[in-house]
């Protein structure tokens, strides 16, 4: 069993939609194995660029090579080692999860019915969902549905996995759960994560990328973006009224509210004085900081 | 009033209601335009926008606007429900009345607009270039209005209040459709129940449509009624029966309105949300790795698991489940298969599939339109397309999957339609059941010819964005198809977009020959394989684009390997085009409908002038006939002998030539041809021809079929080809019968205006009658036939059986004509059984197909009773022998000297079940056919208005008068009724103008149906004895008489001497004016004594002539009516006196004793007057 070094580029992709949104505007990465993190607020891009790799979409112009594959000529090949789990998606209706991943199973090249018997059982065990199996899909909480989604992604040994989204709507205890799940599966693959919520990024990736009406405006590692804002973040608990006031003033990079009363964080090199304390710079900051520009 | 706003302006912003009414507008100006289609049929002598039109034309719309009027009330009473908009709407201070009321009335005004697509049709339609500007009369309103008050609105509300209370008490829109469906098929069920002439007008309340009512109304409207008249609430019975349906749905609306509530709960689906565990993700579960194959085997199984859940989705789909109870329901009762005077064939295989062959095509349209659409769409609906394009699986596999579970969806309903029909042939004790026939006819056949259209509604949902879209141009391709050769004027099948030479079973001959049938349908099968080509380029994966997008996809994947495919596919395609281009244009001719016409119209304006030229008559012909069936080929060589019975010279021979599927060479020795045209041929003769002279000359006859043909029809069967002189033998000079008919097509060509259909009948008939209708120049002609076939089948010519012998291993027959005859000549050849039998010293003979025994005795019986009863009433038959003989396809039978065929449809296999009082209709089509052997074989009519009475009217009655003989006077009035509700239908359809009796032209209706009633009714006035006397008089001046021929006033001065004074006016009303009678039993008492019973009635009697449109005046009354009393006994009616009266004045009182304790008095029960309305004319006491 190798430890491939397994790489994902993405050179020069260009997309516009025809009502001259930019969904992809020359963006450039390599990735390596383990979990990858693509950060932005709604509308960024990400989906976008996840279902490009995906290859169910193409872009305007560039290129994505996975491991020598060409992936925008030869989509197939790349399928055949792709896991995917969109951001929101349905199911037949009326369908058990074990029949939806034997029928997945197939669709990915399984055929032998004793493999995927052992297969789909094993996976349904690993997410902990084989109590529920012959149970129709449809009726399942969010975080089961998101399990299964998990389970479908990796049949046939993926090397590369994409997911996108995949905690929204989901309350803390399911969140970590599913945080669990992905974090045990992301050693040999390539796993791309995409999401809005700070705390995924931080908890999972070990490299990340931010990313802002299409554009990458971050590339590096949580720890280190972090680092980089030692010293720099303070805040203070103001009232009200004073928030446009201080915005004026300020580099404000967020407004929070603790018990009814705004708190706003700001950037500076500097100690601003004005009742301002030092704040350890969390990855939110980061995101704050660089989404304004 | 904010629902109701609220609704009809989302609902109008919207494309869905104005698609709708452009369908039906271009439905309606499409049948409007070309007379060739019309909504509801028998519309020739009306104007295209004629009132009548335009409310047939309401009413068959409704069952189509079901379409859109059943989503209009669901989608209003769901929307808020449906968005899970419901709680945020009901927490506001809405009224319950408010929402209730303005959504259904919403739906209501919404499902009725789409309707003024037909009056925008009609208006539309009348402009197009293509309608007959003759036939379009003054626009009126008043039928539109008038049909949005008595169909479209009511049928709305009512169809609506049904659908929208379902749909609020379920909250699912589907038991809105099925409760709509349902209540369709209760209704077409009803219609079924109620077509049985007896239960009209209870039908006429019963039917909540108004269909039922609006025929009963208008069922014997003439079409002058029809151009002027429409029905409207003012009709009694129309309103009654929309108010009754109208306040029963309104009172169920309103009732339900108190029930409902707003606040339910709509989510009892919603079962508890199953329970989550702690732990998430066991670590020690490895999960095991297997390589996925991508080679042939994955794809296969990768194929049939796409099959299996694509068909599992088809089969358990709710609206799979309903198309399939409405098929069975509309085969079940459509099961009892009624042919003609209510008898039914027996079940025969052939049969039963030709009934569910109709109904099983359109719900295999609406299955293949609407599966294909969900099919497509399917992932994309349920949002798994994501994840399922993510994975290697290839289109190929999601298409050609999605396409097998269509055929195989299809493919049960086959079945289902099958295993009905095979039920019903158990049922009825019918065990021949020919499995190779439903397998080929009702599966194979419906099938491949469903295949292409379903790659055609793929390619299209391929290329749309939105699903009903697709739908919406599936559905107009689909219409707009048929129309486009009406249009562009082409018949080719090359063009025709999935049309075949025809391929129709037959019991005697089987499938016959079916290369053009198979070689057409190769060629759209690879046509559908391109358009399943093009469907898979354009197929979608992920992000569903733009069409500009999509076409870049298409021509990335349109290389390589599909490439080539496709090139290698319309290289198939023209190699299979070009062949059969060869064969059905070059081998054989097409001739388009138009060219036809044109020819027609050439024909008349260059030869017309030859119309009276003099021609000798032919005396004897000589027929030497060969049949190849397994070639295909007839060969016939006449040696015709003719005279100049003119008083002058003739110095060349005119012909025409008819048909263009035979070769056909004139020998004439000393002669020329000076004159040669495809149709028309001028024979110099090198010395003129003397009064008295005869002339002999051979004419060859060639038909050879090379190849196949585009029609797929020949006129050689493999067994049982069946073919008369008329198609080989070229008529003589000019043939009118060639002339263009229809008044509109004869002013398109520039031809004169045609007064009559046929020569008028007048006193002094002369030169006109000097021909009769059946040919010019020939009369009673010695015949003599050398004919022969294969070993394994017989050929039969008329006349008797001189000769047979066997050479070179066919069989050769000589007949010879017992007596001189018409040149009406039959040559069949088929694989026969023979029944024999003699009556005097006659022979006679049936030939019939081995499996066809069920009603042979019958046939006989009929052939024996009738000659016997003919021979002693009429004259004596000539011919040694009579022979009935089957031939396949069609449903007619002829007569030709001595020799009756048959269709294998007619007689054969009909299923007479005298417990169930079904007419013999064996019997008596059997004595009506052989009864020309003296009407029309022995006398026959010069060619004048009438002739045809002499022959069919004649022949009808002497089939009466046998029939009565046989099974006694009680089973006439059952053959009666069903004649006169023909006669009734015949002239409301009635394309032309109406002609009395006595001077019939075409119309079948007049000398078939009426003919037989009047005469028989003239029987039971003068007599059998008196009538019989003036026929044989009749035969005794004219039978085998050379010309001049006689007429129907020839006729009638025989006849008068023979009827009593009192009753000479039948002579005026019955033959020689159109009369109708009013009758109606007012007031009837009975008075029972010990002795006996008196009777005491008051009766109601009008008498009216009518005009030749419909037109009627009252005339004086002083005729002698029948009036029968019957008696019941256990619930059976049997007649216990039957006598007539004179009645002279409208209003009359009747009282006379019977023995018989009477239960009912019925005017006219034989049914021998012209009545319209039945049901009135009699009353029990």
């Amino acid at each position: 069993m190798e430890n491939k070094q397994l790489t994902l580029q993405l050179k020069n992709l260009f997309k516009t939609y025809s009502n001259g949104v930019k969904a992809m505007d020359d963006i450039n990465l390599d990735i390596h194995s383990g979990m990858f993190g693509l950060l932005g607020p709604n509308g960024a891009g990400k989906s976008s660029l996840m279902r490009t790799i995906a290859t169910l979409q193409e872009p305007d112009t560039g290129s994505i090579v996975f491991n020598g594959i060409d992936v925008l000529k030869n989509p197939v090949e790349l399928r055949k080692k792709l896991g995917y789990l969109p951001q929101e998606f349905g199911v037949y209706p009326r369908i058990n999860a074990y029949d939806l991943l034997d029928h997945l199973s197939i669709l990915k090249g399984i055929t032998k019915k004793k493999e995927r018997k052992e297969l789909v059982e094993a996976l349904l065990n690993r997410v902990n969902l084989y109590k529920f199996r012959k149970k129709n899909v449809n009726k399942f909480s969010g975080g089961m549905k998101q399990r299964v989604g998990i389970a479908q992604a990796l049949i046939g040994d993926p090397e590369l996995i994409i997911v996108d989204e995949p905690t929204a709507g989901l309350d803390p205890g399911e969140r970590n759960r599913f945080y669990n799940l992905l974090a045990d599966i992301s050693e040999d693959k390539i796993v791309i994560l995409s999401t809005h919520i700070v705390a995924d990024v931080v908890e999972l990736c070990q490299d990340f990328v931010i990313m802002n009406e299409g554009k990458v405006v971050y590339k590096g590692r949580p720890s280190e973006a972090i680092a980089d804002l030692n010293n720099k973040i303070w805040s203070k608990k103001i009232g009200k009224d004073e928030v446009a006031q201080y915005e004026a003033e300020y580099n404000v990079l967020s407004k929070k509210m603790i018990g009814g009363q705004p708190v706003i964080s700001i950037l500076s090199e500097e100690n601003p004085q004005n009742g301002f304390y030092a704040q350890e710079p969390s990855l939110e900051e980061v995101f704050f900081n660089y989404i304004k520009k | 009033m904010q629902f109701f706003l609220f609704e009809i302006k989302y609902v109008l912003r919207r494309p869905i209601v104005y698609i709708f009414t452009a369908i039906l507008a271009l439905l309606v100006a499409l049948a409007v335009a070309f007379e060739e289609v019309s909504i509801g049929g028998g519309m020739d002598n009306l104007d295209l926008n004629a009132p009548y039109v335009v409310q047939t034309n309401y009413m068959v719309m409704v069952m189509v606007g079901f379409l859109f009027i059943i989503p209009m009330f669901v989608n209003g009473a769901l929307r808020e429900f449906n968005n899970n908009f419901h709680e945020i709407t009901f927490s506001k201070p809405v009224s319950k009345a408010s929402f209730y009321f303005g959504k259904f009335f919403a739906g209501l005004v919404l499902g009725a607009i789409p309707f003024l697509g037909i009056l925008l049709g009609f208006i539309i339609g009348v402009n197009l270039p293509s309608a007959n500007v003759e036939k379009v009369g003054a626009f009126d309103i008043m039928p539109h209005i008038n049909s949005f008050l008595i169909f479209i609105m009511p049928s709305v509300f009512i169809v609506g209040t049904l659908v929208f209370i379902l749909s609020l008490m379920t909250k699912k829109a589907m038991y809105g459709y099925i409760g709509a469906l349902a209540f369709v098929v209760l209704t077409a069920v009803l219609g079924n129940y109620i077509s049985d002439l007896d239960n009209q007008l209870i039908g006429a309340y019963l039917d909540p449509l108004g269909i039922n009512a609006f025929d009963f109304i208008t069922k014997y409207w003439s079409p002058a009624e029809k151009n002027i008249n429409s029905v409207s609430l003012a009709n009694p019975l129309m309103l009654v029966n929309r108010l009754v349906w109208i306040g029963l749905f309104a009172a169920i609306l309103i009732g339900y309105y108190y029930k409902f509530n707003l606040f339910t709960n709509k989510d009892k689906s919603k079962s508890k949300k199953n329970v989550e565990e702690d732990e998430v993700s066991d670590k020690s579960i490895a999960i095991p790795v297997f390589s996925p194959g991508f080679g042939k085997k994955t794809w296969l199984t990768q194929y049939f698991n796409s099959v299996k859940i694509n068909t599992k989705y088809i089969v358990f789909s709710g609206f799979f489940i309903i198309i399939i109870a409405f098929f069975i329901v509309q085969l079940l009762t459509g099961a009892i298969n009624v042919q003609w005077y209510g008898i039914s064939t027996l079940p025969v295989t052939g049969h039963v599939v030709r009934d569910i062959i109709g109904p099983t095509y359109v719900f295999l349209l609406i299955i293949l339109v609407f599966f294909t659409g969900e099919l497509y769409w399917r992932e994309k609906e349920n949002n798994i397309s994501g994840i399922i394009d993510a994975t290697p699986a290839s289109n190929l596999v999601h298409f050609l999957g999605k396409f097998s579970a269509l055929m195989i969806a299809m493919s049960i309903l086959i079945f289902i339609g099958i295993i009905i029909g095979i039920s019903n042939q158990l049922y009825n004790g019918f065990y021949d059941i020919k499995l190779n026939v439903y397998f080929i006819s009702a599966l194979v056949q419906p099938l491949l010819s469903m295949v292409l259209w379903v790659m055609i509604s793929f390619l299209v949902q391929s290329l749309v964005s939105n699903k009903f879209l697709g739908y919406f141009i599936v559905i107009i391709l689909f219409v707009i198809n048929p129309f486009l050769k009406l249009i562009f004027h082409y018949s080719s099948n090359l063009i025709s977009l999935n049309s075949t030479g025809a391929l129709n079973y037959s019991d005697m001959n089987g499938y016959g020959f079916y290369d053009s049938y198979v070689w057409f349908r190769t060629y759209w099968l690879v046509f559908a394989a391109i358009i399943g080509l093009l469907t898979l380029m354009f197929w979608n994966r992920g992000e569903t684009t733009s069409f500009f997008d999509k076409f870049k996809v298409f021509k990335k994947r349109m290389t390589g390997k599909n490439l080539g495919i496709l090139i290698a596919l319309l290289v198939l395609f023209a190699g299979i085009g070009g062949y059969i281009y060869y064969n059905t244009k070059i081998l054989n001719k097409i001739v388009t409908s138009k060219e036809y016409e044109s020819n027609l119209a050439n024909y008349e304006k260059l030869f017309k002038k030859y119309e009276n030229i003099d021609q000798p008559i032919l005396k004897d012909a000589n027929y030497f006939i060969d049949i190849y069936p397994d070639e295909r080929k007839f060969v016939a060589k006449s040696e015709l002998s003719l005279v100049n019975e003119n008083g002058t010279n003739i110095d060349s021979l005119h012909f025409t030539i008819g048909s263009e599927k035979w070769k056909i060479d004139i020998d004439i020795p000393n002669s020329e041809l000076v004159y040669e045209s495809p149709h028309y041929r001028i024979y110099r003769l090198n010395t003129s021809l003397k009064p008295g002279e005869r002339i002999n000359y051979t004419v060859h006859s060639v038909y050879e079929t090379k190849g196949f043909n585009n029609s797929g029809r020949s006129s050689v069967h493999r067994n049982g080809t069946f073919i008369s002189s008329f198609n080989f033998l070229p008529v003589f000079g000019y043939d009118k019968n060639s002339e263009l008919s229809s008044k509109s097509k004869r002013k398109k060509y520039g031809l004169p205006e045609k007064k009559n259909r046929v020569a008028p009948l007048k006193e002094n008939c002369g030169k006109d009658c000097m021909s009769n209708y059946i040919g010019k120049y020939s009369n009673w002609v010695n015949i003599e036939t050398t004919i022969s076939t294969i070993e394994s089948q017989t050929a039969v010519a008329p006349g008797s059986l001189i000769k047979k012998w066997n050479k070179d291993g066919r069989n050769y027959y000589k007949y010879k004509i017992d007596v001189p005859s018409l040149n009406f000549v039959s040559f069949v050849s088929a694989d026969y059984q023979v029944k024999r039998d003699k009556v005097g010293d006659v022979d006679l003979e049936i030939y019939y197909h081995h499996e066809h025994t069920y009603n042979i005795d019958k046939m006989m019986k009929a052939l024996k009773e009738t000659i016997a009863y003919n021979n002693k009433s009429y004259g004596k038959y000539y011919h040694k022998q009579a022979r009935i003989i089957e031939f396949p396809y069609g449903s007619y039978a002829q007569a030709f000297p001595g020799t009756m065929p048959y269709s294998e449809n007619i007689g054969f296999i009909l299923d007479i079940d005298k417990d169930h009082g079904d007419l013999d209709m064996a019997f008596k089509v059997g004595s009506h056919e052989t009864s020309h052997q003296w009407w029309a074989h022995q006398v026959i009519g010069g060619d004048v208005q009438g002739a045809t009475m002499l022959s069919e009217s004649f022949a009808e009655y002497s089939s009466l008068m046998i029939l009565k003989n046989e099974y006694g006077e009680k089973v006439i009035p059952k053959y009666t009724k069903y004649d006169f509700d023909k006669y009734m239908r015949g002239r409301a359809h009635e394309s032309k103008k109406e002609e009395p009796l006595y001077k019939v032209e075409g119309q079948g209706y007049v000398r078939y149906n009426k003919g037989g009633v009047t005469l028989f009714a003239i029987q039971e006035l003068i007599g059998e004895d008196n009538m019989n006397l003036a026929f044989k008089d009749f035969i005794n001046e004219y039978a085998y008489k050379d010309p001049p021929y006689p007429t129907t006033l020839d006729f009638i001065k025989l006849l008068e001497p023979r009827v009593p004074d009192s009753m000479k006016y039948i002579i005026e009303d019955y033959l020689r004016q159109i009369t109708f009678y009013d009758s109606r039993v007012k007031n009837i008492s009975l008075d029972s004594t010990a002795s006996n019973f008196k009777v005491n009635a008051d009766l109601y009697i009008k008498k009216t002539w009518a005009d030749s449109i419909g037109n009627e005046t009252e005339q004086k009354l002083n005729d002698l009516i029948f009036v029968g009393l019957y008696a019941r006994h256990n619930d059976k009616d049997s007649l216990i006196d039957y006598r007539s009266f004179r009645i002279d004045k409208e209003n009359t009182n009747l009282h006379y004793s019977v023995k018989t304790k009477p239960y009912k008095l019925v005017i006219d029960p034989y049914h021998l007057l012209m009545d319209k309305l039945l049901k009135d004319n009699e009353k029990k006491f």
